[in-house]
């Protein structure tokens, strides 16, 4: 068991209303197993992303608890909390935005290697082999992210975050402002990394076409809840929550959603298992 | 991006004029001991304000010669007010390279060269002398070294502790943004000058004229943070969501190095602009206490203590040149407002188009 989560929720304080909040996440458990790519699926503001971050440690839980390797970060200090975070790493969906602007590609990458005891010319090494593994030339550690086209930069972001040695890396609509061709080659290169790397994957995006490729499993979110989950293939070939049916005709004939049904769910909406893993809420 | 930003400032003429002026002025009190004749402190009391001394190039039959100055023969009118009057049988040459008064450049080597001078028993007053017969050039230029000088060792101060303090606010949010940002606002409650007075009335009367000088500089930056921590703060709360920033986090880095490395410089724009903007501030400080005395102390000088020699109005009606400082301070705050409005302009994206 790679990362748990049990019952957890995150509100936020909605902006200009007093005593409203967005339940951005509101009671999700979930289990990702080492080596089996997750896919979290959802439209924007299904809290897919609050709940990547709550995973990252960048947001604390306000209730339920996130396990990591059986371990509860959310009781060690921040101190104690440090040298743990490298474990989990993520590729932001804005290429423009996640490399600093001011730093070389060998300062960005150079960062991961704080806290290791590592000569330069080890460093220098690392780096170069980790740049040919996503595919870029050695000379780009000269050169500074608006030299690079958004493709390349997120291959330069993978390359960051793999060199951190993951064991989970969180893929926040990594691919999703990325053209087509492009796209389909960074999946590809994740799939070809996973295996040389031991990462497990979890893939957090809107298209489900594109999580298909690389997830083993995929989880619906929708108000905050995860409303169905299942092994790829089931879910693709028997959804069985309207929402997740709804989704998945509008990813397969290119079309946006009919209609945005917004799911209520009460306190005692439960996920119930319909048999094989495949789990739809009630 | 630099390129362009250094070519729309060159384009305007006044901010590149400032900019100029500026080298100067901070080049001459670098080089101060040189470019005087005299020391700070040299005096000769006979020659209680003389006026600017005239350099001749012709002799009395009219012929170019070598620049010199004629000796002074002092008489006094029925006031018993000095009146200066050339000696016609006293010249002397006015020589470059001259022996004079000991001195360090840069504060390291030692030699006793300056750039102009005239032989003693001559004294030449470029720009008039003060009461004590010191020259009143000399001490203008030794005068710049201290007033600029505490308007950048002031600015440096406050604004390191601006920037770390504002970016702590800024980078965790929350309750510590609030603690902080109230701190930050009591500071800025106060009016500047009476704070001012207040925290020098504090610094013990028996400091030495380096003490003092420190103690102005920590007393202008105690002061001066306070408004730049809270935009350098709200800069960072925007800069704290950036993905770069969450990655960073992520890696596991120490918030410090976060906010030094990665967030800092982000403001680092802004900073240069409110840097240059706020020098003048602390100058003029500086030359207000000085003014009223409680600043730097005679024989030291600075512009706001050689400015308090024209507060009387019998001063200024017979020997006008001691309004000199006032003026090299006018400019030189002129300078550094032209040339920050001028960064303003270029960096800052929400006025340049």
């Amino acid at each position: 068991m790679l990362v748990e989560l049990r019952g957890v929720k995150k509100h936020f304080a909605a902006v200009g209303a007093q005593n409203k909040v967005i339940k951005a996440v509101d009671g999700v458990d979930l289990v990702i197993k080492q080596g089996e790519n997750l896919g979290l699926v959802g439209e924007s503001g299904s809290g897919k992303t609050t709940l990547g971050r709550l995973i990252l440690k960048l947001y604390d839980a306000d209730a339920g608890s996130i396990l990591f390797e059986g371990q509860d970060w959310a009781k060690l200090s921040s101190r104690e909390l440090r040298p743990l975070r490298r474990k989990v790493q993520v590729v932001f969906q804005d290429p423009y935005n996640s490399l600093d602007p001011r730093f070389s590609i060998r300062a960005v990458l150079a960062e991961t290697f704080l806290g290791q005891k590592l000569t330069k010319a080890a460093q220098e090494q690392r780096m170069k082999d980790m740049l040919k593994s996503v595919g870029l030339d050695e000379q780009a550690l000269n050169r500074f992210p608006h030299e690079f086209s958004g493709g390349e930069r997120q291959r330069i972001a993978i390359a960051r975050s793999l060199l951190m040695n993951p064991k989970l890396l969180i893929l926040d609509e990594a691919v999703s402002s990325l053209d087509v061709l492009i796209a389909a080659q960074i999946i590809e290169l994740l799939k070809d990394l996973q295996a040389q790397y031991q990462v497990t994957y979890l893939f957090i995006t809107h298209n489900l076409r594109v999580v298909k490729k690389l997830c083993q499993k995929i989880a619906v979110m929708n108000s905050g809840r995860i409303i169905e989950m299942a092994k790829t293939d089931d879910l693709f070939q028997q959804p069985l929550h309207p929402y997740t049916q709804e989704l998945l005709s509008a990813a397969l004939s290119y079309r946006s959603p009919k209609v945005e049904t917004v799911y209520q769910f009460g306190e005692k909406s439960v996920l119930i298992d319909h048999g094989n893993g495949h789990f739809v809420v009630k | 991006m630099k390129n362009r930003a250094w070519s729309q400032f060159c384009e305007n003429r006044w901010a590149v004029a400032g900019l100029i002026i500026l080298g100067i002025i901070h080049a001459a009190a670098l080089f101060a001991d040189f470019l005087a004749p005299y020391s700070f402190s040299n005096e000769e009391r006979t020659y209680s304000y003389a006026p600017p001394s005239k350099i001749h190039f012709r002799d009395e039959q009219g012929s170019l010669v070598p620049p010199f100055v004629y000796g002074a023969e002092i008489k006094f009118d029925e006031y018993r007010r000095r009146i200066y009057q050339d000696k016609a049988d006293e010249k002397y040459p006015l020589s470059f390279f001259v022996q004079g008064d000991k001195y360090k450049i840069l504060g390291l080597v030692p030699t006793t060269i300056h750039l102009f001078g005239v032989k003693e028993p001559g004294r030449i007053y470029l720009w008039g002398a003060d009461s004590r017969g010191r020259d009143l050039f000399s001490r203008l230029l030794h005068g710049a070294r201290i007033s600029l000088s505490i308007g950048i060792l002031g600015v440096a101060i406050s604004f390191s502790i601006g920037l770390l303090v504002g970016g702590i606010a800024g980078y965790y949010g929350g309750k510590t943004d609030d603690i902080i940002m109230r701190i930050c606002e009591m500071f800025m409650m106060f009016p500047g000058f009476y704070l001012l007075l207040a925290l020098r009335a504090v610094v013990p009367p028996n400091f030495n004229s380096i003490q003092v000088y420190l103690a102005i500089v920590v007393i202008l930056s105690f002061i001066g943070w306070a408004s730049l921590a809270r935009v350098i703060r709200g800069m960072c709360l925007s800069l704290r969501e950036r993905e770069f920033v969450l990655a960073a986090k992520t890696m596991g880095l120490s918030d410090l190095r976060i906010i030094i490395r990665h967030i800092l410089p982000h403001t680092l724009s802004y900073s240069l602009i409110a840097v240059m903007l706020s020098i003048p501030g602390y100058i003029l400080a500086e030359s207000s206490l000085s003014l009223i005395g409680l600043g730097i102390q005679d024989p030291y000088a600075s512009w706001g203590n050689l400015l308090a020699e024209a507060m009387g109005i019998v001063q200024i009606k017979f020997a006008p040149w001691i309004l000199l400082p006032g003026f090299f301070i006018f400019i030189t705050v002129m300078c550094f407002n032209v040339v920050g409005d001028a960064l303003r302009d270029v960096l800052d994206p929400k006025t340049s188009q």
